[in-house]
């Protein structure tokens, strides 16, 4: 992996160190997409973690409230306006009578793992997790580093869940014959490698591997090019302990750890919410900011975007908020410096995409992992990032 | 990263790196050519001149362009011409000591005036404008130096620190290297240009004197000609120059290329035009190193 840069942090924006909790939003909503079908009708009662939709492509969505059934709304997601489902909250928890869970994960076989990925249509990346791990690898990498500098997702996940995820791991190297299982952990957190350090010695066949804070290795694809295994199932250590717990539970997974940072709110924490909450639910009942002269990016501060709502519904690709003071950045013309080029980790020509818009080949912008390097270091405050985000968009 | 101040700070990286060659250039036209031979100091004065009057032609020019725009001229107008002004300097600082300071106030006062729609790399244009109205005159012999050639015999140390042929301060090869050292820690600086044709121009010029073992044009070759100073300043231009790391250093060769052949026929203007017409082509060479 040839570019990676260290990116200076700011030592004041620094997160709160318990882990915060907002389970009960009035509403929920959960996407829409093409051809998908509803499973439940206007009106209906429904429990927590029933299927409520199925989407074309087989996912099933699982309501991560029990309430009454709204109605259809448009609303905003990370990627773009969608129709949604809405359901309103009882604030019961209501939960269907379901199969009980095994004992122990061990009692599982590949089989029946794969089935569990299928009924609770875990996916990771947009592509479900019942394909990746049909797939023949020879190593698994965990991923516990983060993406974005100023979250706390993954050190919250590591915290909560050390003895979990290394059981998680161990399991699914048995289960999947990985001949080789790393969990690659940042080098700045020694509470949380301490953590790892003590109990690892169970599970000799799991390699610690400690690397460097640079951007942008929290990346799996980077990540992967970093550690040098070709032959890899690359997943995130959330990843893991959301495959832990369905295998525990035999429930599908209703929540996630956001992170709320930024030198423009109070108070800066990781918070665990359901899946489907509105991020302005969130934050009027445990944040405090005003719109007022901040820039509040969404996913963070590198390789998120820029936003001027909160009107957004948490799913899978949001990981978090970040709310700074106001900064000038005007976009200028192109100075031709070619740092962009220079420093995107997949060898991209972010100009070029930016400079011939609609013009380009395919092979021009594919493989952009959304890292937001180049957007970041340009000294034009050119936004490359997005055009290169908006022309795969377009495509889709 | 994510600021302009990183073009300012390269800005100020090329006046720190040009600073002690024009310290040289001074020295070396004033001082040592006087006390070797039988030249008016007075007359000698004139190195600073051109410099001052090529400064103020751009500072002229930015000043008029500055009041035509917004009837108001401050001094943040200059600031953001400062580019211009360092370029200007840059050139004047590799022109012939017969030059004159007039036609250097007049040729950057009337580029600057005109030079935004213009895609070229400004230096060299200015420059070769200069070297063909001296051509005309009659002027465009380097010819404060050949004349103390006659009477002072030039070692090889002396052509490397800078005593030899060329313009009026572009001549100190130690000089340039540690502004080429100093350029380097900045990121924005296109160092793959000047390394590359630093390299090749040096390979063409060692390989065939090595096969035919005639070392006696060597040094006159690397350190004359304006050609080292041109590789290091004004080919690594940020506006006109490849962008992309190995059209970089493709560039860097053909510029390198190009000089060597065409200093047989011009040796003083010989890596200003293959930096222009490099700098014509590059679109084409970026375009092939899209993907690296
Ligand atoms: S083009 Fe894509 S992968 Fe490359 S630096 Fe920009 S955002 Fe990152
Ligand atoms: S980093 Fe920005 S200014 Fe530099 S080449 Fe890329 S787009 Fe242009």
């Amino acid at each position: 992996m040839r570019n990676t840069i260290s990116i200076k942090k700011d030592e004041n924006i620094k997160l709160n160190n318990n882990l915060k909790a907002y389970l009960n939003p009035k509403y929920a909503f959960f996407k829409m997409e093409k051809g998908t079908k509803l499973k439940v009708k206007d009106g209906s009662y429904v429990y927590k973690n029933d299927i409520i939709m199925v989407n074309s492509d087989g996912y099933t969505v699982h309501s991560s409230i029990s309430g009454i059934v709204l109605g259809i709304k448009d609303v905003d997601y990370e990627n773009g306006k969608k129709t949604s489902l809405v359901i309103e909250n009882d604030f019961k928890e209501n939960v269907r009578i379901r199969k009980s869970a095994k004992k122990t994960i061990y009692d599982y076989k590949r089989e029946d793992v794969l089935n569990l990925f299928e009924d609770f249509s875990l996916s990771y990346d947009g592509i479900k997790l019942v394909n990746l791990f049909n797939e023949e690898y020879e190593t698994l990498v965990v991923n516990g580093l983060d993406k974005e500098i100023y979250f706390g997702n993954m050190y919250f996940t590591l915290r909560e869940n050390t003895s979990s995820i290394l059981e998680a791991i161990d399991f699914l190297s048995i289960a999947f014959g990985y001949k080789k299982c790393v969990l690659a952990l940042s080098n700045g957190n020694s509470k949380i490698i301490s953590a790892f350090m003590d109990i690892i010695g169970t599970y000799p066949n799991i390699e610690l591997r400690l690397l460097q804070d640079e951007y942008p290795i929290g990346f799996n694809k980077c990540l992967q090019e970093y550690l040098g295994y070709t032959n890899a199932l690359v997943i995130e250590a959330n990843k893991i302990v959301d495959i832990y717990n369905v295998l525990k539970k035999n429930q599908p997974i209703t929540e996630k750890i956001i992170t709320v940072s930024g030198n423009a709110v109070e108070p800066r924490s990781c918070i665990n919410v359901k899946i489907g909450t509105l991020l302005s639910e969130v934050f009027i009942n445990n944040f405090d900011f005003s719109f007022k002269n901040v820039d509040v990016y969404l996913n963070g501060l590198v390789h998120g975007k820029l936003i001027d709502t909160l009107q957004y519904v948490i799913d899978e690709k949001v990981d978090g908020i970040l709310i700074m003071k106001k900064e000038e950045k005007i976009e200028s013309e192109c100075l031709n410096c070619g740092l962009c080029q220079r420093k995107c980790p997949v060898e991209l020509n972010p100009k070029y995409v930016r400079d011939h818009l609609g013009k380009v080949r395919h092979e021009y912008k594919d493989g952009c992992i959304g890292c937001g390097l180049c957007d970041y270091i340009c000294p034009a405050n050119r936004k490359l990032m997005q055009y290169m985000k908006e022309v795969q968009d377009n495509e889709k | 990263m994510r600021s302009k101040k990183i073009t300012s700070r390269l800005n100020l990286v090329y006046i720190i790196s040009l600073f002690p060659l024009l310290l040289f250039g001074i020295y070396k036209n004033i001082i040592f050519l006087s006390s070797k031979a039988d030249i008016n100091t007075i007359i000698l004065l004139k190195v600073p001149l051109i410099i001052f009057m090529s400064v103020s032609g751009a500072i002229l020019g930015i000043g008029i362009n500055s009041f035509k725009k917004n009837k108001k001229v401050t001094t943040k107008d200059f600031y953001n011409g400062r580019g211009l002004i360092i370029e200007s300097l840059i050139m004047s600082m590799m022109l012939p000591f017969k030059t004159s300071p007039l036609i250097v106030f007049l040729v950057t006062f009337i580029f600057v005036l005109l030079h935004l729609k213009l895609k070229l790399n400004s230096i060299a244009v200015m420059y070769l404008i200069i070297f063909v109205i001296n051509e005309l005159l009659h002027l465009n012999v380097f010819d404060i130096t050949t004349q103390f050639n006659n009477e002072v015999v030039l070692r090889w140390t002396d052509l490397i620190f800078g005593l030899g042929e060329g313009g009026i301060a572009s001549t100190s090869v130690i000089l340039i290297l540690l502004g080429l050292i100093l350029l380097c820690f900045n990121p924005i600086y296109k160092k793959e240009i000047a390394i590359s044709s630093i390299i090749t121009f040096s390979l063409l010029v060692i390989v065939p004197d090595m096969i035919s073992n005639n070392y006696s044009d060597i040094f006159k070759m690397l350190c004359g000609y304006n050609v080292l100073f041109s590789f290091v300043f004004i080919a690594p231009s940020l506006k006109y120059s490849a962008y992309t790391t190995k059209g970089k250093v493709l560039s860097g060769i053909l510029i390198a290329v190009l000089t060597y052949f065409l200093i047989l026929l011009v040796p003083y203007a010989a890596s200003m035009i293959s930096i222009l017409l490099i700098n014509l082509v590059t679109p084409i060479i970026d375009r092939i190193f899209v993907i690296k």
